[in-house]
């Protein structure tokens, strides 16, 4: 759920008020690091492959649901795919935004995790390569957990867990897309 | 001796006079503190976190604002309507959009809207297909967007250049000649608007955060946090001062 800068007119309220406003406002960064297109040449270069969708129905969507305990809030979702490469663009809602995730998946691991977007106001700490860096190598278990503990960050814990919750769908839309040999 | 234990009995005087006036205030604060601990505690049981607050006084308190711009689009049976910052989808989603609305249409399976450089589609339902954002996929920003007469999407980009397209990723240059239902915004009703409004300030405050400022004391600013320091100074003092005067009723 997105959130609001709490206004505070100085002549209309009193100075409690003002300092009331303050303690509650929510500061929106809506930062925008690269465009989900824009990732996809960084893994792939100019000449990148042209985008394929995968829809989220029947049983990938009860998976998605399984982990990331809600519906996606898109019916498809975008990705690229070069042999056994691929790469996705997913959001999930951190404390009440979106934050968009790039997630590249070789041969059933990630190799890379990147911030594309990040909208709350606290806890961007997970975009920073010390954080991201923990899921290279990462692959899914049979029961659709990470292969690896992933350390949380304090004051960022729900930012952690979106992250942990795209890298996951990523790893089960890249093994649902990956083609058969 | 004598002064000794005069020196205790006014000490004793002293605590338990100010023992029972203050307990009052502390259990009073006590009180509240286990109202809305509770309440705290199974927020996501009462589903507080999801209820928002439309009490118009208590958004004033909080001083938000309704919005300034409130505009629809309407494609079908669909509508989508943009109060400032936020797009509401037809299906009760909420999307940031700090853009212009250009307007929301139909297309060969479905629907589509464009808020700032973002395109949305939809299945026919109203579902949210795909966000997609056409600031890489297009040289230039959208400045007009409609349907063609087979269904594509047609995006006039602010040097003039037509483009259309089926999926929203793959677009063409389209010839001018192209006949193309160009869509728009309007306005809304005052009723509606009113509505709108009031729809708006809910979104930004619900129940969970209300319940968290008045346990915390944040609710009434910078002076409940001092009001809530005083509290526990009050509840520290009784607590010594119960068993001060505990200890001494003890002694025969």
């Amino acid at each position: 759920m997105p959130s609001k800068l709490v206004k505070c007119s100085r002549l209309k309220r009193t100075a409690a008020g003002c300092a009331l406003a303050f303690l509650f406002s929510v500061v929106t960064h809506a930062v925008v690091y690269m465009t989900p297109l824009e990732y996809a040449r960084t893994v792939f270069g100019a000449s990148a492959p042209k985008s394929k969708v995968v829809w989220l129905e029947g049983r990938i969507a009860e998976q998605v649901k399984a982990i990331l305990g809600h519906e996606y809030p898109q019916l498809r979702v975008r990705y690229w795919r070069q042999g056994n490469r691929s790469v996705w663009a997913l959001k999930e809602v951190g404390k009440e935004e979106y934050i968009t995730v790039g997630i590249t998946v070789a041969n059933g691991v990630i190799t890379d995790v990147r911030v594309l977007e990040y909208r709350e106001s606290r806890g961007d700490e997970v975009r920073h390569k010390f954080f991201t860096k923990q899921f290279d190598g990462v692959y899914l278990t049979q029961n659709n957990q990470l292969s690896k503990h992933i350390d949380g960050i304090t004051g960022a814990t729900l930012s952690v867990q979106a992250l942990i919750k795209v890298s996951k769908m990523a790893l089960l839309l890249d093994q649902v897309t990956r083609p058969k040999p | 001796m004598k002064k000794r234990r005069r020196l205790n009995l006014m000490w004793q005087r002293f605590f338990r006079e100010w023992h029972r006036r203050l307990a009052i205030v502390a259990g009073s604060v006590l009180l509240y503190w286990i109202v809305t601990g509770l309440l705290l505690n199974h927020a996501h049981d009462f589903s507080l976190d999801k209820r928002p607050v439309n009490q118009g006084w208590l958004l004033d308190w909080y001083d938000i604002q309704a919005p300034d711009e409130i505009v629809l689009a309407k494609a079908g049976e669909l509508i989508w309507v943009k109060t400032d910052d936020l797009l509401w989808l037809p299906k009760q989603q909420v999307m940031e959009c700090t853009g212009r609305m250009l307007g929301a249409g139909v297309m060969r399976d479905g629907y589509w809207s464009i808020c700032g450089s973002v395109l949305w589609l939809f299945d026919q339902t109203g579902r949210a297909l795909e966000e997609i954002d056409l600031a890489t996929l297009l040289e230039l920003p959208p400045a007009r967007a409609g349907s063609s007469e087979t269904g594509e999407l047609v995006v006039e980009t602010v040097d003039r250049k037509r483009y259309f397209t089926v999926d929203g990723w793959d677009w063409h240059e389209a010839p001018e000649t192209l006949p193309v239902h160009w869509q728009r915004t309007y306005p809304l009703s005052h009723e509606a608007s009113t509505l709108w409004r009031k729809r708006y300030r809910a979104h930004w405050l619900n129940w969970a955060r209300v319940v968290q400022d008045m346990h915390s004391g944040r609710f009434f600013g910078a002076f409940g946090l001092w009001l809530v320091d005083i509290a526990f100074l009050i509840l520290c003092f009784t607590s010594l001062s119960g068993l001060y005067l505990w200890a001494k009723m003890r002694r025969p």
